[in-house]
């Protein structure tokens, strides 16, 4: 369809029709790329990742309804479900566990991709908040591809299985 | 008639040496009940001892126990188990002198009472451990140990469960018991465990035991297929593999864990809370809903483990390994190579050769 507008603007250049006739064609095809845009953007948007890194090795997630119950209790965010490579269940929310050599090397991170840290939970591990369950799997990866970061992944929520 | 055939059936197959199960103890008349516990329940414990009626009313192999005998005089002093289970019934007569600490990672205080009428997971791996040496009730393998109680539950983030691992440092724990398993271990869960047990214990490291679950397959990527931990399978009456017993390249050791028709006897919640049907406050070997499986194994292992610590607590983790992969009985009917077979890990434990 761009293709399509940018020939007919070109074919425009090398023909002109009258100024008002030319006006409203330049017009339409505007809004028409700006149409073409928007929905674009909505495309990508919703195409988030669906993998994470694990002991450097890429590993899909399967996108699932929730079929048992991981609900967080102490959180009111979103959760979405996949199934893991092994089979299980896993719940991803807004938190990313992720490793840096120190807290110094944290601080950018949150900054650069809009993160809020939740909880330290050693000197090198932390809890980092995305703004939306939507965009953690992205973030997370983004994240996993950084020079100071030896690792990276979704908090995920698992089912402890009493055996 | 058919019950005088089971037993002298039993009989014959306890002479010639546990049932078609091969063991190096074979040559070891197997040890029978001390009179000197007095705990009512003691003689359905089959997984510690033998006692010969019951042993023979069920046709249990004379070498299925760990073989408790010679260690009644080691109780676990002095060490520090750590449970992490699904709460615990602390008002158990049988816990009395045992909780030193305990941690809700959902409330976040120290409530670790069951969640629900039905549930009794915790209190009953719990019991195996350290149920007091008081006359009512079981014998606990390490009865005078302390214990430090975690709860868990059914949906936990990684940060709850690195945040349970902490806790339990944090508590000065020895020993680490888990009767679970997500079959999916995150990175920063496995780091956590695996500093815990190489540098934990002021350098000693953390001896963390891991069941290795119930469902007839391989570990996978499990907690207990982490190489540092203690991954426990089960053993059933014969002195076998139980079926449902998880198997793989990381599993250590077996330990009894029963089966439909003869569980675990050990603790249940109090009164009409918990599944007891026979006795409110335990679960019998024959109850209608007994424990069975490698959540009952794990805490034999940790409650010999204790022991083993009470009588040398320098022992590093990588010692204790090392004796339990050479002091267990080559059990089954497959082949071991280098001492190990990935059905049987190194054998079945054998407390008392461990104890020598």
């Amino acid at each position: 369809m761009i293709v399509m507008l940018i020939s007919l603007e070109n074919y425009l250049k090398s023909n002109p029709l009258s100024p008002s006739w030319e006006m409203i064609v330049n017009r339409g095809v505007e809004k028409m790329k700006q149409i073409i845009s928007i929905i674009i953007i909505l495309l990508f948007a919703n195409a988030s990742d669906n993998f994470y890194y694990q002991n450097d090795k890429k590993t899909e997630l399967i996108p699932i309804k929730n079929t048992e119950k991981l609900q967080k209790k102490d959180s009111n965010q979103t959760i979405n479900y996949y199934k893991t490579e092994q089979g299980q269940i896993v719940g991803v929310t807004q938190e990313i566990i992720i490793k840096v050599e120190d807290k110094k090397s944290l601080e950018p991170l949150l900054k650069k991709y809009n993160l809020n840290l939740k909880q330290n939970l050693t000197t090198k591990l932390y809890v980092v908040e995305t703004n939306s369950t939507q965009e953690t799997l992205e973030i997370t990866n983004s994240l996993y591809a950084e020079e100071n970061v030896s690792y990276a992944h979704p908090n995920f929520i698992k089912r402890i299985d009493k055996r | 008639m058919s019950r005088f055939l089971i037993i002298m059936m039993t009989m014959l197959f306890s002479a010639c040496g546990g049932g078609g199960s091969s063991s190096d103890n074979d040559n070891e008349p197997p040890i029978t009940l001390d009179k000197s516990i007095n705990e009512p329940y003691f003689y359905e414990q089959w997984y510690l001892e033998k006692n010969s009626t019951f042993y023979q009313d069920n046709g249990i192999d004379a070498h299925a126990s760990i073989h408790f005998g010679k260690t009644y005089h080691y109780t676990g002093k002095g060490v520090k188990v750590a449970v992490m289970d699904d709460g615990l019934d602390i008002t158990h007569p049988e816990l009395n002198n045992s909780i030193i600490a305990t941690y809700d990672v959902t409330t976040k205080t120290t409530n670790v009472a069951h969640s629900s009428m039905r549930e009794h997971h915790g209190t009953s791996t719990t019991g195996i451990i350290t149920a007091n040496d008081n006359g009512i009730g079981i014998k606990g393998i390490a009865s005078e140990s302390q214990i430090i109680f975690l709860k868990h539950r059914e949906g936990m983030s990684d940060s709850e469960t690195i945040e349970l691992f902490l806790k339990a440092k944090e508590f000065g724990a020895d020993i680490i018991n888990c009767s679970w398993g997500t079959y999916d271990v995150s990175e920063s869960v496995k780091e956590v465990i695996q500093d815990l047990a190489t540098n934990g214990r002021d350098g000693k490291g953390v001896i963390i035991v891991f069941a290795t679950g119930n469902d007839a397959q391989d570990m996978r990527n499990d907690e207990s297929s982490i190489p540092e931990v203690i991954a426990v399978g089960s053993s059933d009456k014969e002195n076998l593999r139980a079926w449902y017993s998880n198997y793989g390249e990381h599993i250590d050791v077996l330990a009894p864990g029963g089966d439909l028709d003869l569980g675990i006897t050990t603790l249940d919640d109090m009164g009409e809370n918990g599944i007891a049907t026979l006795n409110d406050d335990y679960l019998l070997a024959k109850d209608e809903e007994s424990l069975v499986g490698t959540s009952a194994s794990a805490p034999i292992v940790s409650g010999v483990i204790a022991l083993m610590l009470e009588k040398n607590p320098n022992l590093t983790r990588d010692e204790v390994e090392k004796a339990l992969h050479d002091k267990s009985d080559k059990i089954g009917n497959l082949d071991y190579v280098n001492g190990f077979n990935e059905y049987y890990g190194y054998g079945k434990i054998n407390v008392g050769r461990l104890l020598k």
